[in-house]
C-alpha cells in the first residue's frame, strides 16, 4: 500500500489504455473539481505511467493491478463508475480538506 | 477547420442489435466522413473488447487504440441515437459517442460531456427529443 496526505497533491495522473475515451473524460471533470486547489489533472496510458509526474494514480478497477505494477510506490485510487463515483468524489474531498489517501 | 461534431455525423434512428454493430456504424459514418481510414474503425472493436467503453447513464464512447491514432485524418465525433437501447456490458446504452482523435482536440468537447450527460434537460435531449441542430450546438456548446 502506499499513502500521501492530500495536502501534499498537486498532480493528479487518471490512466487508461489508449487515453482518448472515458479515462480523458473523468480527468477534465477531476480538472474543473480541482482547479481551486491549484492541482494539475493529466492523463497517460498505464504503461507511462512510470513516466509522469504524480502524487496520486486514479484509474478503472479492470487497470489497477496494471496501474500499481507500473507504480508500486504511488497511491493508485480505484474507481467503478466513470459518472457518478463514489470514490472519485472521496478523493476530491481528501484533497481539499489535505487528509490522508491511502490505496490499502 | 471542420467542426469536432458535424450535423452528418449524427444518427437519430440508428439501428443496432449489439455492441459491435453499434461500434461498427460509428466507425462507418466516421469512414463515410472522411475522419478515419478503415483501419481505425477495426481498432475500435478490437479496442472495445479489451475493456467496455460505457459510461453509464445510457451512454458509450467508443474510440480505437493509441497505436490506430495514425488512421486519423482529423479530429471528429459522431453521435447515435439507437431505436432501441442494448445491452453494453453490464450497461444499458442508447446514446453512442464515437471517437477519433490525433491527438487531446476532442478532451474539452468530451469533458463538456460528460457534464451533460449529468444534467435532466441535456440527457433528454440526447436521448429523445433533440434534433440534429440541437445535438451539434450542445455538444459544441454554442
Amino acid at each position: 500500500m502506499a499513502s500521501v496526505s492530500g495536502a501534499d497533491v498537486k498532480h493528479v495522473v487518471v490512466a487508461c489504455e489508449a487515453g482518448m475515451g472515458s479515462s480523458v473524460m473523468v480527468a477534465k471533470m477531476l480538472a474543473k473539481q480541482l482547479k481551486a486547489q491549484g492541482v494539475s489533472v493529466t492523463h497517460s496510458p498505464v504503461n507511462q505511467l512510470a513516466d509522469t509526474q504524480h502524487e496520486v494514480v486514479l484509474v478503472h478497477r479492470s487497470l489497477a493491478a496494471n496501474a500499481k505494477n507500473a507504480v508500486p510506490n504511488s497511491p493508485v485510487i480505484a474507481f467503478d463508475m466513470f459518472l457518478g463515483d463514489l470514490r472519485i468524489a472521496q478523493l476530491v474531498n481528501e484533497i481539499k480538506e489535505g487528509s490522508v489517501i491511502s490505496d490499502d | 477547420m471542420t467542426d469536432l461534431i458535424q450535423r452528418a455525423g449524427i444518427r437519430l434512428d440508428a439501428t443496432a442489435s449489439s455492441p459491435e454493430e453499434a461500434v461498427a456504424l460509428c466507425g462507418q459514418v466516421l469512414v463515410e466522413l472522411g475522419a478515419v481510414s478503415q483501419e481505425y474503425a477495426d481498432a475500435m472493436w478490437e479496442r472495445e473488447q479489451k475493456f467496455s467503453s460505457a459510461i453509464g447513464l445510457g451512454f458509450a464512447i467508443p474510440h480505437g487504440t493509441d497505436e490506430a491514432r495514425k488512421f486519423v485524418s482529423f479530429d471528429q465525433l459522431v453521435f447515435l441515437r439507437l431505436q432501441d437501447e442494448i445491452a453494453w456490458g453490464d450497461e444499458m446504452v442508447r446514446g453512442v459517442l464515437g471517437i477519433a482523435s490525433r491527438g487531446d482536440g476532442h478532451v474539452e468537447i468530451l469533458g463538456n460531456f460528460a457534464e451533460l450527460v449529468q444534467d435532466e434537460n441535456s440527457l433528454e435531449l440526447l436521448l429523445s427529443s433533440g434534433t440534429e441542430d440541437q445535438i451539434v450546438n450542445l455538444m459544441l456548446d454554442i
